[in-house]
């Protein structure tokens, strides 16, 4: 023990609410989690990335702001 | 018998007479007696109306009114406090002194109008019955089955996650519903997972719309409910009207260990760090997992913050029969 980070856990069946500090096992996969979620928000970002390039691209070839959201969205 | 003589304005060099003295004086003077008896002598065949008495007996000062003898302690004009059977009160007297008490009799009991000025007594129901309104008037009776039960109420403040467990498989759905959580900084992530579960077991197809953009983010296999777009929101740091994190999620036929579980929900919040700030997510998840859901946690997934309820919000989780 002794990882610092708490979590509170409310009993529904009795209403008892206690609380500890994370064991091994869910501090390791906070730290799993950290990497999962950089991954999944860097996808996110490559594909925001991708639509903003799209929409660059077509803009150069002439088409409106309203024919680019047509194809590609806002 | 001669009457008093009220009020004489004496001058200088006036005579006093003896009728002054006795009709204007003494006659009209507060008389000082031992009992009623003693006053009944001394004065017999004198007392006139208007005279004054103080009794040592009973302490009482008393005015002779022609006929009797009246006490003037408590003079008021209140002869009596009635209580009707129907007024909702009894310990009604004419004399001495009212005990008003309401006319319940039990434990329990309430009172209800049941006209102009009369009420009726309706004892209590039996444990879990709901007061509801039978024939024009109040009655308590079984609820029907059916309709929401709150389970559980949490308001985290600085929370670094928590957790409903124990969750009775009594209900038909699940409905958690939270509204003004805050992240402390703007570098933190809040998701949801049920069971405990950090298996490849989420899948999720979520629609949001995030300033003028509508975006479709799905994520097969996760290991929470959507860890691109956090139920419990990323970067939620601005206390701003109308920017904290709040939604709902429905978790359908949680008990069942028959088939996999279906969620839908929808949340907003504010991303403190992104480019595009509100961000409203629309989301349908199935959850592969066999196995009846007992807990729901909220669990960072990234950065050091907590979150926190602002003022009136709150997380609550009802079982829906």
């Amino acid at each position: 023990m002794g990882y610092g980070v708490m979590k509170t856990i409310i009993n529904c069946e009795t209403g008892e609410v206690t609380e500890r500090e994370l064991n091994a096992d869910e501090v390791r996969q906070q730290a799993t989690d950290e990497k999962e979620y950089a991954k999944a928000q860097k996808v996110e970002a490559d594909k925001l990335a991708a639509k903003q390039s799209a929409q660059a691209k077509l803009a150069a070839l002439g088409l409106t702001a309203d024919e680019v959201a047509a194809i590609v969205g806002n | 018998m001669t009457a008093n003589a009220g009020y004489h304005l004496f001058n200088t060099g006036d005579v006093l007479t003896a009728a002054q003295v006795q009709y204007n004086l003494q006659n009209q003077t507060i008389m000082y007696f031992a009992t009623s008896a003693a006053r009944t002598a001394a004065l017999s065949g004198v007392v006139v109306e208007g005279m004054f008495s103080y009794l040592a007996d009973t302490n009482s000062t008393e005015y002779y009114d022609g006929a009797a003898w009246q006490s003037i302690a408590n003079p008021g004009d209140i002869t009596g406090i009635t209580t009707g059977g129907t007024s909702g009160l009894t310990g009604g007297v004419t004399s001495g002194t009212a005990d008003l008490k309401l006319a319940v009799t039990t434990n329990g009991d309430l009172l209800y109008g049941t006209g102009s000025g009369t009420v009726a007594r309706l004892g209590i129901g039996s444990s879990a019955q709901v007061l509801s309104v039978s024939g024009g008037i109040p009655a308590w009776s079984t609820p029907s089955s059916g309709g929401m039960t709150l389970i559980s109420t949490v308001v985290p403040s600085a929370s670094t996650g928590f957790s409903f467990s124990s969750i009775s498989g009594s209900y038909k759905h699940l409905l958690m519903t939270w509204d003004g959580i805050l992240h402390s900084n703007n570098s933190t992530a809040f998701d949801v997972r049920l069971n405990a579960n950090s298996g490849a077991n989420y899948n999720s197809m979520v629609y949001y719309g995030a300033n003028t953009t509508l975006t479709q983010a799905n994520a097969g296999g996760a290991s929470s409910y959507n860890p691109t777009v956090p139920v419990f929101g990323k970067n939620v740091a601005n206390a701003g009207f109308n920017n904290t994190n709040s939604g709902y999620l429905w978790l359908y036929d949680y008990a069942n260990t028959s088939y996999a579980k279906q969620c839908s929900g929808a949340w907003m919040f504010y991303d403190s760090s992104g480019a595009a700030h509100t961000q409203i997510w629309n989301s349908q998840m199935t959850f592969d997992i066999l196995t009846a859901i007992s807990s729901i946690d909220i669990t960072r997934l990234s950065g050091t913050g907590t979150m926190t309820i602002t003022t009136n919000g709150s997380v609550k989780l009802w079982g829906m029969a």
